[in-house]
């Protein structure tokens, strides 16, 4: 589609010397030491850089530009990596630090995203909670990843859905987030979610009833 | 390793390095905007349109919303051309993004603020010497789309 080669046909100085791809993002979101990095360094062909974001925040609840007293301002950092699907289209993967007070930026992020893989440490379920709550609040599809760390098959999945009160339409998976396969596939889930959403959206018949 | 910002959670996110951002960019003392082009005319929108999945950002501002992380950011002819009368924080972009960059990498590659990367790119925007290629906002119901990324990560492996 891209026509790189734009033989000089009066073309304006302020043209694009080539259409971009169009770019797509997905988030991974959890609490920290999840394995967010982990996450994007296996699957991205880059190695993973790191962009920081300053930002202000405020209590959860808490209006966007109220001016609150207590509001602080920290900086940020997030992971991500890319994948290029072919020569007009690239998956960004963005590593969210999944902190509530930092929902700000989320909304900035979540903004035009597919969908989020939020990533569960077996061992310590409730720093996932945040994660959670927003994406379901947005209404952007999600699938819940657990990554079992050495000594963590404390609970079953039944188990994780009932402690953080999923709802059964979400999917939980379980992952290594060290193994490319492994996220590729959970990344594949949200995907097929982000699918449904997409064609209920569009009012297909074949979409709607669920 | 960090500068005046405050940083409350040094350490985490370390693959690829936390560095200190340059402390004299930032939006309350940025460097001066490039100068609008002298080039007669900006394109209208015809081009814009015929990019479906975009919208294109070229001499103008219409939103003043933050640019999307993942927009894509292109070096024009112009950019290209007059490099060199740049200040060094535009000229580094202009180099930078010859071949298309997330704002996400720009902001990364260069050690710039995410916020301070946004505003300086909205200025070399308004000056025509990149074009941003913002996602549309129907991307996340293009079942096309959608299908083809699936497509494309199967064959990964
Ligand atoms: N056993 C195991 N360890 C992991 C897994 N994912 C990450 N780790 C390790 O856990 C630590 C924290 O991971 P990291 O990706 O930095 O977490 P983040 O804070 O969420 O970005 C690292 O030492 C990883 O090597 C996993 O799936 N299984
Ligand atoms: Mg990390």
């Amino acid at each position: 589609m891209a026509s790189d080669s734009s033989p000089e046909t009066g073309p304006v100085a302020t043209e694009p010397r080539r259409t971009p791809p169009v770019p797509v993002k997905i988030l991974v979101a959890g609490g920290f030491g999840v394995g967010k990095t982990t996450t994007v360094a296996t699957v991205s062909e880059i190695a993973p850089l790191t962009t920081e974001a300053r930002m202000t925040s405020a209590g959860i609840g808490v209006d966007d530009n109220a001016l609150v007293p207590g509001k602080t301002t920290t900086t940020v950092a997030m992971d991500f990596g890319r994948i290029t699907i072919d020569d007009s289209l690239k998956l960004y993967i963005f590593g969210t630090p999944g902190q509530d007070r930092f929902g700000f930026m989320w909304n900035d992020l979540a903004k035009g995203a597919l969908g989020a893989l939020v990533l569960v440490d077996d061992r310590r379920l409730d720093d996932c909670f945040a994660a959670v709550d927003y994406f379901e609040r947005m209404g952007l599809p999600f699938v819940v990843g657990v990554n079992r760390f050495d000594g963590g098959h404390e609970h079953d999945v039944d188990t994780i859905r009932w402690a953080l009160a999923i709802d059964p339409k979400v999917p939980i998976v379980e992952m290594d987030a060290r193994k490319f396969l492994s996220v590729r596939d959970a990344i594949l889930v949200m995907l097929h979610k982000a699918l449904e959403a997409a064609q209920a959206r569009a009012g297909r018949p074949d979409a709607a009833a669920s | 390793m960090t500068d005046d910002h405050d940083r409350d959670h040094p350490g985490e996110d370390d693959v690829g390095g936390i560095w200190s951002v340059r402390p004299f960019l930032d939006r309350t003392a940025r460097p001066r905007p490039p100068a609008a082009p002298s080039v007669a005319s900006v394109p209208d929108e015809d081009a814009a349109t015929a990019v479906r999945p975009f919208v294109v950002t070229r001499g103008r501002t219409a939103e003043e919303t933050d640019l999307a992380v993942e927009a894509q950011v292109v070096t024009t002819k112009l950019g290209q051309a007059s490099a060199d009368e740049l200040s060094f924080e535009y000229r580094d972009i202009v180099d930078l993004c010859v071949e298309p960059l997330a704002v996400a990498e720009v902001s990364a590659r260069l050690r710039l603020q995410l916020g301070v990367a946004q505003v300086l790119l909205r200025d070399l925007t308004r000056s025509g010497h990149v074009t941003t290629f913002e996602p549309g906002v129907g991307l996340t119901d293009d079942v096309h789309t959608i299908l083809r990324v699936i497509d494309g990560l199967r064959q990964l492996s």
